[in-house]
């Protein structure tokens, strides 16, 4: 298969963090991670809070420098591009932020906003009025909300403010974090739905992280199940619930709240949620998720088990599989 | 379920008084709660929810102001009214006839005080114990809502806490006097889902050992499929429909119910598409007249811009405030 868009090979990122006057510890925010994107897809990174998705897609984008570890766009290291290359770059992989009141800059309007990228990479445009204008209709909004600051828009509008800047470059990936969790559902439906018109438009890839799994399940082809730092399974979006391999992902899914009366109250012998995620910084050793696992091995407790295939298409890290 | 009321609330206006006008947060809302039952207000952020259940105890902070209406408690076969009782009146109730838990645990606790002395001057507050037992109290408190190791905990303050943890001291301070109505709101909307489904099982396992009556605030359609007996939906201040949580999912009657049901993912079933609900919540300051739901309802007519609608019921103990489910709308409109 050579549809892969972006090929992440044992990426890893720690944040120090001082101690005390002269000891260090890390904060091991991404540990080890490898996987790759598809073209067109869209893959989904869901975790608790804490879990270093956030990380992984600033990681991506080289918002961040990596602690170890390649990204490659297209066949190239990202953390390589120079110069036009990397200008390429910035410009083909482009960010949905959580926070749409703190993405947008408060002294712009929104004409501003949205031109400020296409200036910057200087593209070619005869009217960039009537571009912008195009582009707010695309998401919704009309002309006459071209010259208005941040301020007067709703959390909705922001983000599809927000959406806009990140389509005005004509990108091919984009990383979507928590687009909508800041927003009520209704408001949340509207953006999702958006998001999935614009990616069949202008065939985006997108990366989708959030912690919901129903926004994730229904927005995302494939997912990444991340713990800790750690992606613990991948797989296809319905082989993901229907069977959930990874003990933490059994947990997840028997963690959410269904909206469906009968089904929540019916479903209470599933598996146990126990326990809380425990600090990253020093985080345990071994498998990650040990000390809230009901099925912890003595290898568990020392050795970090790796994603191996254990089906096609379907990945996990646990010994539980391990097949020797 | 027992039919038993514990409170009566009627007619209840809560309106904040600030420089851009008049905000008509909560308008002419009513609804009973049963004792032992877990009575759910869902809506969407600016729905008044919030407004509504701190209004119940007049915990209504300045321009904030109940305009009107009654709150009746029941208690020992006779009622009174919670809106017209003196603020002392009111202390001897708050925190420990009727507690709360709000959602923001950093929040709610204070920074400068161990948890266990949190938990103990609630209860000190209100019997004629000494510390000593008190903190002993609080001990036992925090077995019950699951945190590991309570006597070390005890002696924990907030910041040296997770959030989850946070959240478990602060439901055991609402718990420290019995309370016979537990108010919750958005009690998990801060924690991740893992923390969230334990917090829900400790609440739902107090709620069956101590008959305790809980009135749930949260936007989450899945906890209240989880939690609720009965739920009623908010929509710009006003209650749209009152029915029993199956009703509710399986038969939504009020548009905005219905639309709000459809926005929301199912993960175990595959979408397509999700619908939306057209249009933004409209500025309480100036509401639509009529239905305030009228400007965003594909159903609406004449008569939905011109006149409140009236409770409907539709069904048992099912009620709508929607003219569609009106008999002789047409001779009127």
């Amino acid at each position: 298969m050579n549809n892969t868009l972006i090929k992440v090979n044992n990426l890893v990122k720690y944040f120090p963090v001082r101690r005390f006057l002269f000891s260090k510890d890390y904060v091991k925010a991404v540990d080890d991670v490898t996987f790759e994107i598809r073209k067109g897809e869209t893959f989904g990174v869901v975790g608790e809070s804490g879990s270093g998705k956030t990380t992984l897609g600033r990681l991506i984008l080289r918002l961040i420098p990596p602690t170890a570890g390649d990204v490659y766009f297209e066949g190239k290291n990202v953390y390589k591009l120079k110069g036009k290359e990397l200008l390429e770059f910035r410009r083909k992989a482009q960010m949905v932020f959580q926070d749409p009141f703190s993405s947008l800059d408060p002294r712009m309007t929104v004409f501003h906003i949205i031109m400020e990228g296409p200036i910057t990479h200087g593209m070619k445009i005869d009217d960039p009025e009537e571009f912008v204008v195009n582009l707010l209709r695309r998401v919704g909004l009309e002309r006459i909300h071209l010259h208005r600051y941040p301020h007067e828009f709703s959390g909705g509008q922001k983000q599809r403010i927000a959406i806009a800047r990140a389509l005005a470059l004509e990108p091919e990936f984009v990383v979507l974090d928590e687009p909508t969790s800041a927003l009520d559902v209704s408001v949340q439906a509207q953006i999702l739905e958006m998001l999935k018109d614009l990616q069949k438009e202008f065939n985006l890839t997108y990366m989708f992280i959030s912690h919901d799994l129903a926004v994730v399940k229904y927005m995302s082809d494939r997912i990444a199940v991340m713990y800790l730092g750690h992606i613990v399974e991948i797989a296809d979006e319905d082989e993901l619930f229907e069977k959930p391999l990874h003990p933490y992902t059994r947990m997840l899914l028997s963690a959410i709240p269904i909206p469906d009366p009968e089904i929540a109250r019916r479903k209470k012998l599933k598996e146990e949620v126990i326990g809380e995620p425990p600090s990253p910084i020093n985080p345990p050793p071994g498998c990650r998720f040990h000390t809230r696992c009901p099925y912890e091995m003595p290898i568990c407790r020392y050795k970090k088990p790796s994603l191996m295939e254990y089906e096609k298409d379907h990945y996990v890290a646990c010994w539980l599989y391990e097949k020797e | 379920m027992a039919n038993e009321k514990i409170l009566e609330v009627r007619n209840l206006d809560v309106r904040f008084y600030t420089y851009a006008g008049v905000v008509k947060a909560v308008s002419n809302v009513s609804f009973d709660v049963y004792k032992g039952e877990v009575f759910s207000l869902v809506g969407e952020t600016g729905c008044g929810k919030t407004v509504t259940s701190r209004a119940l105890t007049r915990l209504i902070p300045s321009p904030g102001q109940i305009a009107g209406g009654r709150v009746l408690y029941y208690r020992n076969s006779e009622y009174i009214d919670l809106l017209q009782l003196s603020e002392e009146e009111l202390n001897e109730i708050r925190g420990n006839e009727i507690a709360y838990i709000f959602q923001d645990p950093t929040a709610s606790l204070d920074p400068l005080y161990t948890s266990g002395f949190q938990i103990a001057e609630g209860i000190i507050a209100h019997r004629d114990i000494s510390l000593k037992e008190a903190w002993r109290k609080a001990v036992d408190l925090l077995k019950v809502v699951l945190i590991p190791d309570p006597e070390e905990r005890v002696k924990n303050y907030p910041h040296e806490m997770s959030g989850g943890m946070k959240q478990r001291v602060v439901i055991s301070i609402s718990l420290a006097n019995n309370p016979r109505i537990i108010i919750a709101d958005e009690p998990t909307t801060n924690v991740d889902v893992t923390i969230q489904a334990q917090l829900l099982d400790i609440l739902r396992e107090l709620r069956e050992k101590y008959n305790t009556t809980v009135i749930l605030i949260t936007h989450n359609m899945g906890v209240v499929a989880e939690m609720a007996d009965r739920v009623a939906v908010m929509y710009a201040g006003k209650i749209v429909e009152v029915a029993p949580v199956f009703e509710i999912f399986k038969r939504p009657k009020h548009p905005y119910t219905q639309g709000l049901l459809r926005a929301v993912p199912n993960p175990l079933t595959k979408i397509e598409r999700l619908a939306h609900i057209p249009g933004t919540v409209p500025n309480l300051v100036n509401p639509p007249p009529g239905c305030r739901f009228n400007p965003r309802c594909q159903f609406a007519m004449d008569i939905c811009k011109k006149r409140d609608p009236p409770p409907i019921e539709v069904g048992p103990n099912h009620i709508v405030y929607c003219w569609l489910y009106e008999k002789g709308k047409e001779a009127e409109s």
